[in-house]
Parts: structure tokens; C-alpha cells; sequence
């Protein structure tokens, strides 16, 4: 059946109300129960007649069945008695494969039934395995497709499944304890929409929130492993890989320094406490090396931890490090287009969008990193989400907000202000720059410099080609030649202007480039740019983080704008002499007017090092 | 247990004092697009779009014509506080060259050496079921992200917008032809139940609505699965897909087809070979109607 339009019939047997897509798989499941009861317990001659199936309700979407469901059985759950797993010998091979295969794609998380279905399809081994096996003796193999004989496979295991209360099944939207619309998924109710549903042919409701993963709809079923079915099944996996006895020891790329030792040392010890903790270290500083202790303590124990991360970009960079650094765990990457699989490991890299998609505390330990990193930050949805994933939380940041600080306890806040070439932060300098392009007076006073001496200066003076400012020019001919300039621009269409301006305005030789989010070319560009390919680059903010240039300086373009908030101009900030051969460089933020944002921006960075030479001192005087 | 507790309570407030707030500050509009601050943009992106303005003056006077015309100036007028200047802009509207057949642009560059009312996919010769296409659009990355977010993504409110270009195209080209009942493309079941909704019979739902002609989306179906067309090759798209759609008519009198003599308007969001529209008026023309016209919002 088509998992968008599956139909359940809900019938009653022995008082409790059960739904199925199709009842024949139930009848033959409650037969072999009760069969099995007549060997086993001979006294009870009540349980020998044959279960009475009565049918309630047939051709009902799966949120009618529930409802219906819920209400009669009055909140409790199904019965407690449950076949052994050695009791499921009457199910073919096929399905118990297919079982097996579904508990562990579905993992922790929550799917719907049409995700899980085409999942299940991917995995080709086990489809066409389940295709050679003949469920129904009354359909022969060539009366239907390949295809319709797996989504049936995929329906039997499903619903026996739910038979064992292996999983939970329900409507992807329900009304939760308040009564209100919510979605499963994104657990929000704000954006919830009636409509006029193709796939039930009835007014049904819909998520908009979460659209862009799939819809949810109210006629939409969708699964998760319950309770008892955790315990057994799910950490198998993890635990054979992982010799428990051996101590666990990550592997650092480079000896830390002091500095970074202590705080790993710190971090270690808070979170064997079970405290949340606040990793602050300023850009540049080896934040990711400092966590490697505390993984390593937590898989000691057994737990699973989670590095979550806004962006995409983080998790390609932060995959091979983990990987060098736990070579005998396993360590596996969650992304949006990532082969789906899920897989029990021991170390979890994901993106926060990933998720939505987890059950609640589905990991031990999370570590959220740049948690002031957009989309993260400022999106209620995914930090609920971040949040309900996990039971102990590492927060790492070199910009926290107030906020954040909020959350965590004052003593647990662990603060790392030098780099690791002991080298204070290049200090911004604001200089004012009402305009990058040439207006008004500005031009004027060029254009008589340029045309003195000319017969008739005024048709040129009415020329409408442009030419950049006095003050823009001054500050690039400030700049050290050799090394990579980026140019920071707060919007696209700003930046394609100056990049057509520079082109126009400066001498051949120097090569120029610009990147942006949409540029098709985005990848290979900051490859090239890593390679110093380009000697002048402008982009917007997408090379706020995560990137790492040797030698370069770094200018902001009308840094006024809004787009241009206290954290991110510190992350600008730190792009710069991030290396120890190249420790220094020049930042200028060019603005029309001096806005809170860029005055804190740079006293906070003066305080840092102010901090760190203080720390520095002490660590020698103690020496 | 009483941090959670807590916050949940703070986080209570802070609903409460949105809704009050809201209620004193309306939220100023926002594009459906794009998702911006309409206002936002109109006055922060100000002055840097009169430099764009100032820079590109020869290829904006050419602009200005298109966007002075009847047709744009009306749709514009129904879409503000909807759309923002910057997404409207990127629409390139057809308006008065085009393919007499399948209703595509027709650039000055091509029309200049030929001097024909065909574009080249259609010539005279080649007979279409139809009488012609109309389209508003020209299919360009703009329109075809709008109907890729709206198809594929869900983002129904983008209907609204799909509508009123649509309803003002009809308008504009069918003011002169009676038309008796529209009938948007259908989909497939299974695909119907995967997407949710239909695309074509929420826009002709919303053109019916707005211009009173009845609508009939269950005649016309969609009785065979094929490949979506959007991921065909060109090849594979203009073979004909016969026997894909049908027309299940309800006949209330023995002897007359719903259909019989009656001009219908087939809808669909994007005319790429004709091979679609093709094929539902065959089946709609075999059903007994006398024309069969087209409207698309892309081509």
C-alpha cells in the first residue's frame, strides 16, 4: 500500500482496541499467541477459545484509528503479554529480517512511515530478498510488482511489530497534553494548517515549520521504537565495538600547550560532576582539541555523545579529526543528504537540523558547537530540539551571549583567552568610511585634481562612471601587500557592486574573487582561496567561521549595518593571524557611524587581551 | 527539575508578552518569497538600489517599458504588501511577443531574422490537440524556484501569488473568448497522496473563484503512474503519453457528455514541450469539448 494514503481498520479483541492496515496479520498474530498459551500454561482453560476479532471501524486514517484507540483503551497501554523472540519462529524469514532491519534504520529517532518506507527501499540487499519471499499465498509473485510485494513485506513487519509493542505508531499530528495541534516532528503548534488533503481525501492538517524535511500530516503515520524495545535491541551494536576494559585515550594531533591542558583538565572535571558546561575560547584558541578528554571520559562510561553543529561546513571539518583522534570508536557524520542510515555509534557528529528527528534523550552527553552561529542561534525551534536530545550538555562558543551564560553555572564556565602561539588578538581599528564609492565632494575634489588644466572640465564632471573613495583606496594601499585581504560586504548585491568597482579601479595583475552562499562555485573558491590562490577576496558573512587563512587581514564594509552583530564582528576579528607563522595582520571596520555593536566588538576583544596577558604573567611568575 | 520547571514558566511569560506586544506593534509585512521585511527593504536597500538603478540605466530603460505595462502594473497592484520590489523584479513577464501556438517569448534577436509568430518547437504544420497556450511567464531561476518551494517544498501560501498571476493573465489574454469550465492537469493518486495537493487545481481553484467559471477537477484523471516530467530527458518528454490521462464523465443524461460543445481552460503551472497538455486535450476533445485552451503560469 502506498505508505502516503495507508487505510487501518481498528477491531477489539479481549476488550482492547487495536488498529491495523490489514486485519489478516493480526489474526494470525493473535491465533499463534493464544496457541502458544495453550501449550504453556495448561491451567487456564478461559485463554484456550480462539480470540474473538470484532471489527469497530474500517477505512480510517491513521489519526481517527488512534483517537478512536486512546479514548476506548482509556490511557492504559496495551496488555503486558508479549511473545518470547523465540515465539516468532511462525513468521517467515523475510519478515523477521525486515524487522531487524527496521529497529535498526529507525534507531532513536522518530520517522514517518513514508521516510522509513523509502529508507527501507534504498537498502536494496534486503528489498529484493524480501521480494523472493512470498507473504500471501493467494497473490502470486507476477500479479504484482517487485515493488508493491516489499511495501507489503514493510507493512506486515511494521505492524507486527506494533503487535509486540516493539514500536510505537501514531499520527504525525496529535493533540498534545494541552490540547492543542502539535506537530511530532517539530513539536511546534504555531504553524499548522487545515487543508484539503490529497493523500486521505478529507480536510486534514499539515505542518509548514518542518515542510522542508518531508510533510507531516495528521493522515501520516509515524514511528518510533518504544520503551521496551530500547533496552534490547539498540545499544547491541555499540557495546561489541567497544572493548570496555581497555582505557579509552584520544590521540591530539599536536601536544597542547598549558593553557589548553588546564581547561581540558577543567572541562573533564565539570562534566564528571554532571554539570552543563560553557567552553569560552577566544578564535584561534584549539577549541576542539579541548573536548577530546571529555568524549574520551564519557565513552569510558559507556555513554553516547553528540557533537552538534549549525553548519554543514563544521561537520565535514570536525568528521576526520574525530576519526584520527578515536580511531577504535566508531564516529559517524548526520547531515541533510547524508546516506540515511542510522547507525548506533559511539561518537555522533550531526548538524542541528538532524536533530528533530531524534527521541528524547537519545544521547548522554551533547556538545553544542558555536552555539551563537546562525541558524542555531535565535531559532527556538532547534535549541528546544538541542536540548531534548540530550541529559548532559558542553556548550563551546567564542562568542556566548548573555544567554547562554545564563544557562550555566557561574563556576562552570570554562574560559580559554590566549591562542595557542600565545599571540594576543589583532585589535580592530574603526575608521570612519561614510561611502566605499566616490560621492559628492569626494568626487568633486577628484575629478578637478583629475581634469585641472582640461578646457572644459564640466562634461566631464557630469560623467556618471564611478571610482572608489579617497578613504577606501587609503586603507587598500595600507594593507601589506603580500598576504590575503578579505573584504567583508553585508549584503550579495553589495558586494557584486564592489567587486565590479575593484575590477574597474585597480591594477590587472592583482586577482580578485567574491564568494557568497548561493555562488555555485562556493566549494572550490575557499578551496582556492586556502591555497592563496587569490590575493584580494570579498564575501559576506558565510567566511565569518571555520575558516582558516594563513596571513591574511581582514576589512568590513559598512560594518554599521546590521547585519553586522557584536559576535560576528569578533569572528571576523579572528580570521586574522590565526597561524604561528603569520600571528598578526590588520582588521579595519569601515562604517558610516560608530554603533554599539562595533564598540563592543572591540572592547571585548582589548578586555580579552588585556586577560590573557594577565594569565600569561601569572603562569610564568608561578613557573 | 526546578530549572526546567522554571524556564518553562519564563518561557510562558515571554508567549504572553509577544501576544500583547503583537497586538500594540503589528509585525510589519513580509514577503512570501523571500521571506524579508518588505518595508525593511524598501527604505535600508534604498540607496544602494538607486546605484544599481544609476549603473544599469541602459538596460533599465528597456525594463521600464515591460514594467509600465497593463498586465505587470495590475499584477503588481494585487501582490503589494505580498511580494517585495527585489522578487517581483526578477519575473520576466511575456507580454507581447510571443509564440502564437505554445504562447513562448520571443526574444527581438529571433523575431528580427524570421519575422514569424512561431517559435521553434512549433511550426503550422505541426498539429496540437489544443487551441493554444498562453503563459505569463517566462520560465526563468526566479519562477522556477517560486514553483519548485510551492510544488515540492509545501509552501502553499504561495498559491495566493501563483493566483493572481495567473487570474490577471487570464485577463489579459482570454478577455475576448468565452470559456466554460476550467480543468487543471491532474496528478496521479499515488503522487496526489505523496505531495498532498494538487498544484494545477489550487490555482484554477483560486482563477474559478476569482472569475466565476465553474471549475470541474475530478472528470479529467491521471489513470497511469508515469515518471515525473520534470525528470525526463527531452527526448523521453515529447513522446506522447497516450492513455496516461482519462475522462471519467458522470453523466447525468444518457445522451450528453458534461463536456459536449463547451470551451474548457486546461491549467498547469509550467509548459515545457506541450506534451502534457497535449494529452489531456486529445482525452478532453474525444470527452466532446470544442476548444480546448491553455494556460500556464511558466513557459
Amino acid at each position: 500500500m502506498n505508505p502516503f494514503r495507508m487505510r487501518y481498520t481498528v477491531y477489539r479483541t479481549q476488550g482492547i482496541y487495536y488498529f491495523s492496515p490489514d486485519i489478516s496479520i493480526d489474526i494470525k498474530y493473535w491465533d499463534v499467541q493464544h496457541n502458544h498459551k495453550n501449550i504453556n500454561v495448561q491451567e487456564v482453560v478461559d485463554i484456550y477459545v480462539a480470540p474473538s476479532i470484532e471489527i469497530v471501524l474500517e477505512d480510517a486514517t491513521i489519526s481517527q484509528a488512534y483517537q478512536l484507540c486512546v479514548q476506548q483503551n482509556g490511557g492504559q497501554r496495551l496488555d503486558k503479554q508479549r511473545l518470547d523472540d523465540n515465539e516468532l519462529e511462525y513468521l517467515p524469514k523475510g519478515i523477521l529480517q525486515m524487522q531487524d532491519l527496521i529497529v535498526e534504520l529507525l534507531g532513536s529517532r522518530r520517522l514517518t512511515l513514508p521516510e522509513l518506507t523509502s529508507l527501507v527501499m534504498a537498502t536494496s540487499s534486503v528489498a529484493t530478498s524480501a521480494a523472493s519471499i512470498n507473504i500471501d499465498p493467494s497473490v502470486s509473485a507476477d500479479a504484482k510488482s517487485s515493488a508493491s510485494v516489499v511495501t507489503r513485506t514493510i507493512d506486515y513487519a511494521i505492524q507486527d511489530l506494533y503487535l509486540q509493542q516493539k514500536i510505537n505508531i501514531q499520527p504525525a499530528i496529535q493533540h498534545d497534553h494541552n490540547g492543542r495541534l502539535s506537530c511530532m516532528r517539530c513539536l511546534q503548534s504555531s504553524s499548522i494548517i487545515r487543508h484539503d488533503c490529497g493523500g486521505c481525501q478529507q480536510e486534514c492538517y499539515v505542518c509548514s515549520a518542518c515542510a522542508a524535511y518531508g510533510e507531516t500530516r495528521s493522515c501520516i503515520p509515524m514511528l518510533s521504537q518504544s520503551e521496551t524495545c530500547s533496552e534490547s535491541q539498540m545499544y547491541s551494536e555499540s557495546k561489541s565495538k567497544l572493548d570496555i576494559n581497555s582505557k579509552i585515550k584520544p590521540i591530539y594531533p599536536h601536544p597542547l600547550s598549558i593553557d589548553q591542558q588546564e581547561a581540558s583538565n577543567r572541562i573533564c572535571d565539570i562534566a564528571r560532576n554532571g554539570n552543563n558546561c560553557l567552553t569560552w575560547a577566544v578564535c584561534g584558541a584549539g577549541k576542539t582539541e579541548l573536548i577530546f578528554q571529555a568524549i574520551a571520559n564519557a565513552r569510558q562510561e559507556a555513554k553516547k555523545v553528540l557533537i552538534a553543529t549549525p553548519r554543514k561546513d563544521v561537520v565535514f571539518e570536525l568528521l576526520p579529526r574525530l576519526q584520527k583522534a578515536f580511531p577504535e570508536d566508531s564516529v559517524h557524520a548526520i547531515y541533510g543528504g547524508s546516506s540515511d542510515k542510522h547507525i548506533n555509534a559511539g561518537i555522533t557528529i550531526a548538524t542541528t537540523h538532524q536533530l528533530l528527528r531524534y527521541q528524547n534523550h537519545a544521547f548522554d552527553v551533547v556538545i553544542i558547537d558555536e552555539t551563537d552561529a546562525f541558524p542555531y542561534a535565535g531559532d527556538q525551534m532547534l535549541h528546544e530540539h538541542a536540548h531534548r536530545v540530550g541529559k548532559q550538555f558542553v556548550y563551546m562558543t567564542a562568542t556566548p551571549d548573555k544567554q547562554i551564560i545564563a544557562q550555566v553555572k557561574d563556576d562552570c564556565i570554562v574560559t580559554l583567552f590566549s591562542r595557542h602561539h600565545q599571540y594576543p588578538l589583532p585589535e580592530p581599528k574603526w575608521i570612519m568610511c561614510p561611502s566605499i564609492e566616490a560621492v559628492g565632494l569626494d568626487k568633486l575634489k577628484r575629478r578637478i585634481k583629475q581634469y585641472v588644466g582640461i578646457a572644459n572640465p564640466i562634461d566631464k564632471f557630469s560623467n556618471t562612471e564611478s571610482s572608489l573613495s579617497t578613504v577606501f583606496m587609503k586603507i587598500l594601499a595600507s594593507i601589506p601587500s603580500e598576504g590575503v585581504t578579505m573584504v567583508f560586504v553585508p549584503s550579495i548585491a553589495q558586494g557584486k557592486r564592489l567587486q565590479q568597482l575593484l575590477e574597474d579601479n585597480l591594477p590587472q595583475d592583482i586577482s580578485l574573487t567574491f564568494v557568497y552562499s548561493e555562488d555555485p562555485q562556493r566549494v572550490e573558491k575557499i578551496a582556492a582561496l586556502r591555497e592563496r590562490r587569490y590575493r584580494l577576496v570579498i564575501t559576506t558573512t558565510i567566511l565569518e567561521r571555520g575558516v582558516t587563512i594563513p596571513d591574511s587581514h581582514v576589512i568590513v564594509v559598512d560594518a554599521h549595518h546590521p547585519v553586522f552583530t557584536k559576535s560576528t564582528l569578533i569572528q571576523i576579528a579572528g580570521r586574522v593571524g590565526r597561524t604561528i607563522e603569520h600571528p598578526s595582520g590588520q582588521v579595519v571596520f569601515l562604517g558610516k557611524y560608530l554603533t554599539k555593536q562595533i564598540k563592543a566588538a572591540i572592547g571585548e576583544i582589548k578586555e580579552i587581551n588585556c586577560f590573557a596577558a594577565k594569565q600569561s604573567t601569572n603562569i610564568t611568575n608561578r613557573r | 527539575m526546578s530549572t526546567s520547571t522554571k524556564s518553562k514558566f519564563r518561557f510562558q511569560w515571554k508567549e504572553w508578552l509577544n501576544v500583547i506586544s503583537e497586538l500594540i506593534y503589528p509585525k510589519p509585512p513580509v514577503c512570501i518569497v523571500c521571506k524579508t521585511d518588505i518595508l525593511a527593504k524598501a527604505t535600508f536597500h534604498n540607496q544602494n538600489h538607486n546605484q544599481n538603478h544609476n549603473q544599469n540605466h541602459n538596460r533599465n530603460q528597456t525594463e521600464n517599458y515591460n514594467h509600465t505595462h497593463t498586465l505587470v502594473k495590475r499584477i503588481k497592484s494585487d501582490l503589494s504588501g505580498e511580494v517585495c520590489n527585489a522578487c517581483f523584479e526578477k519575473l520576466e513577464f511575456i507580454l507581447d511577443s510571443y509564440c502564437v501556438v505554445c504562447g513562448r517569448l520571443i526574444s527581438s534577436a529571433d523575431s528580427a531574422d524570421t519575422q514569424s509568430q512561431f517559435c521553434q518547437d512549433c511550426s503550422p504544420d505541426n498539429q496540437r490537440y489544443f487551441t493554444y497556450n498562453r503563459a505569463a511567464l517566462a520560465y526563468n531561476e526566479a519562477i522556477q524556484d517560486i514553483i519548485h518551494r510551492f510544488k515540492y517544498r509545501g509552501q502553499r501560501e504561495l498559491a495566493d501569488l501563483l493566483a493572481a498571476i495567473a487570474c490577471n493573465a487570464f485577463k489579459y489574454y482570454y478577455q475576448d473568448i468565452h470559456i466554460d469550465i476550467i480543468i487543471p492537469v491532474p496528478l496521479h493518486v499515488d503522487r496526489l497522496a505523496e505531495r498532498g495537493f494538487n498544484q494545477a487545481a489550487l490555482i484554477g481553484n483560486k482563477l474559478a473563484a476569482g472569475l466565476k467559471i465553474p471549475i470541474d477537477t475530478s472528470g479529467l484523471q491521471r489513470v497511469l503512474h508515469t515518471q515525473k516530467q520534470s525528470k525526463k530527458t527531452r527526448w523521453d518528454r515529447i513522446q506522447p503519453l497516450d492513455g496516461v490521462f482519462a475522462y471519467k464523465e458522470q453523466r447525468t443524461n444518457q445522451l450528453e457528455s458534461p463536456l459536449l460543445n463547451k470551451s474548457v481552460l486546461l491549467i498547469d503551472d509550467i509548459y515545457t514541450t506541450g506534451t502534457t497538455a497535449d494529452a489531456c486535450a486529445k482525452v478532453l476533445k474525444a470527452a466532446g469539448a470544442a476548444n480546448v485552451y491553455v494556460l500556464t503560469l511558466a513557459r
